[in-house]
């Protein structure tokens, strides 16, 4: 497509190459940043000549930062005494936006898949293990994907924390928020069984 | 579960078409490349979005057509009827409507008709390599029990992760957490197959009595180095197969024990039946065991299958062929297609009705 300009069209192409945009998209984009106000399009092109300076990642936990501690390992308010173990920062961002948890996170980085070329070293595994030494951590919850390497990843992190005084727990597994029986597929049905709690 | 009518345009070389079955036995006759079997993928598409030659959905739209439509109505043993209709355009989705209402998962379809199709290639059931044993026993299972479907797919995931690790690196520390994965998830498979192999065994010797003449009994055993009737027994057993085959598998790059190694005995008049059958034991035994196959998912789903044999009378003597006939004719609603007229002996059946095909017509007789 030849939008008149050598430019517009590189532009235009080069959004397509983001996730999620098509060229549908791209174009609107595109055309919105050249007719809205010129502080918009400078103001998002310093951002992106920044984000890659600036921003890196938490030398404790892995999380986003902009240098030093990130904003949760900073944070003096959050408990302490538990420890939650995601994949990737992307899933930090999700429990935080639930509010449902106030303890601090680790990031692990991927989980183990040999497929793919990834092995236990390959995983922030020691980073994790030091920290449990040096910060008074009570609870390890491992918030994993459900899938076989999630599991199997969990079952090797089990396996060298085993003989720690720590209690280790995982993400239950079941029926979602509002859902029906009649819509759950049997695998996640069985699951909510395995998984069904006391009522007080 | 049986076919009321059929409704076909644009599919493959079929002529448009709108055909009333016979409620039990519907014969199809035809030289060779007129478009029996053609007409047999059409049956077996409609009601579960699947076609036994495995062809791609695009491959189905006929040659000079841009589109195929299938409508039909079948009625389940209650005499209710279901309206199934399938169409996809070339180089489009294809969608299935049941009742008037998208089916968005094949599953539910595969589901609710058993559908037995026996081929000429299907006698490779029991000459073949274990891989089709296999799959025909998964199959078989993944059907009816969600947690061995579960557990198969768990499964063959660790085994190609654990394989992975193999080739990478031969082993090492992290292999054993693969292994106990392994474990835990082949022993289920392994002792599901051999409980309901006990259940599939027992039926199929009778299909292969009732279908014999040679007096030989068919007995079915569940193949494996792997012991034990307890899934902890199972696990030990195959822990152990294993650990004493740990040095091999560094060498060989792959996993050597469990579940896909196994194999599904066919033995027949005591012999193993692969190797010292004859041609016409050797396919009445692979009839045999599709047609237990569709009786054990007919007892989940608590209908009769409809029985679809594709050319299947040439390599089988007059008697098995009269005994076959027999056998499926009153029982179920059977959809044969034979190349020659003589090829089948209507005396058999109190009634059916006939229809020829010809360069893709089809004619109702």
């Amino acid at each position: 497509m030849d939008y008149g300009s050598p430019l517009l069209t590189r532009l235009v192409r080069g959004l397509t190459r983001l996730p999620g945009i098509g060229e549908r998209s791209a174009q609107r984009i595109a055309l919105h940043l050249l007719h809205a106000p010129v502080e918009e399009s400078r103001e998002l092109g310093r951002l992106l000549g920044e984000l890659r300076e600036k921003v890196g990642f938490c030398p404790r936990c892995g999380f986003y930062t902009e240098g030093g501690l990130c904003a949760i390992c900073a944070d003096a308010r959050r408990n302490d005494a538990l420890l939650c173990v995601v994949e990737q920062p992307v899933e930090v961002l999700s429990l935080e936006r639930s509010g449902a948890y106030r303890g601090r996170y680790h990031v692990l980085g991927g989980v183990i898949s040999p497929l793919d070329g990834v092995h236990p070293e390959d995983l922030n595994v020691d980073t994790l293990l030091r920290r449990l030494d040096e910060e008074p951590v009570a609870e390890l919850i491992l918030a994993l994907s459900a899938g076989v390497e999630g599991e199997t990843t969990a079952l090797y992190l089990a396996e060298r924390l085993a003989g720690r005084a720590l209690r280790l727990t995982r993400l239950a597994r079941g029926l979602p928020v509002g859902g029906s029986l009649e819509y759950s597929d049997e695998a996640t049905l069985q699951r909510a069984f395995e998984g069904r709690v006391e009522l007080k | 579960m049986r076919y009321l009518d059929l409704r076909a345009e644009g599919f493959r070389n079929l002529a448009d078409c709108r055909l009333e079955f016979h409620p039990e036995v519907n014969w199809i006759t035809g030289a060779n490349g007129q478009g029996k079997t053609n007409l047999l993928e059409a049956l077996l598409y409609l009601v579960s979005g699947r076609s036994h030659r495995l062809a791609r959905d695009e491959d189905l739209v006929g040659f000079d057509r841009d589109h195929f439509f299938l409508e039909g109505s079948l009625a389940d043993e209650g005499g209710q009827a279901l309206r199934f209709r399938a169409a996809c355009e070339r180089g489009g989705r294809r969608r299935m409507h049941l009742d008037g209402e998208e089916v968005s998962r094949l599953a539910d379809l595969v589901g609710l008709t058993g559908t037995v199709v026996f081929g000429p290639d299907d006698v490779g059931l029991v000459t073949r390599e274990p891989d089709r044993r296999r799959r025909f026993l998964d199959y078989t299972l993944a059907k009816t029990d969600p947690t061995y479907l579960r557990d198969l797919m768990a499964y063959r995931r660790i085994l190609r992760q654990r394989n992975a690790l193999l080739q990478a690196r031969g082993g090492g520390p992290h292999l054993e957490i693969w292994t106990a994965r392994l474990i835990e998830h082949g022993a289920r498979l392994v002792l599901a197959r051999r409980l309901n192999l006990r259940v599939l065994g027992e039926e199929a010797a009778r299909f292969y009595r009732a279908m014999g003449g040679d007096g030989e009994d068919l007995v079915l055993t569940y193949r494996s180095p792997v012991q034990g009737g307890t899934e902890q027994a199972v696990a030990a057993s195959l822990g152990a197969r294993l650990e004493s085959l740990a040095a091999s598998e560094s060498l060989k790059k792959q996993t050597l024990a469990g579940p896909h190694r196994d194999d599904m005995g066919i033995d027949i008049g005591g012999r193993n039946g692969r190797k010292f059958a004859s041609q016409g034991q050797k396919r009445s035994a692979a009839v045999a065991l599709k047609l237990a196959q569709a009786e054990f998912l007919a007892r989940v789903r608590r209908d009769r299958p409809i029985v679809i044999l594709d050319d299947v009378f040439s390599e089988l003597d007059e008697l098995r062929r009269e005994r076959l006939c027999r056998l499926v004719g009153r029982q179920y609603q059977t959809f044969l297609a034979t190349p020659q007229p003589e090829d089948l002996n209507r005396e058999l059946f109190g009634d059916l009705r006939r229809f020829r095909v010809e360069a893709g017509r089809i004619q109702p007789e």
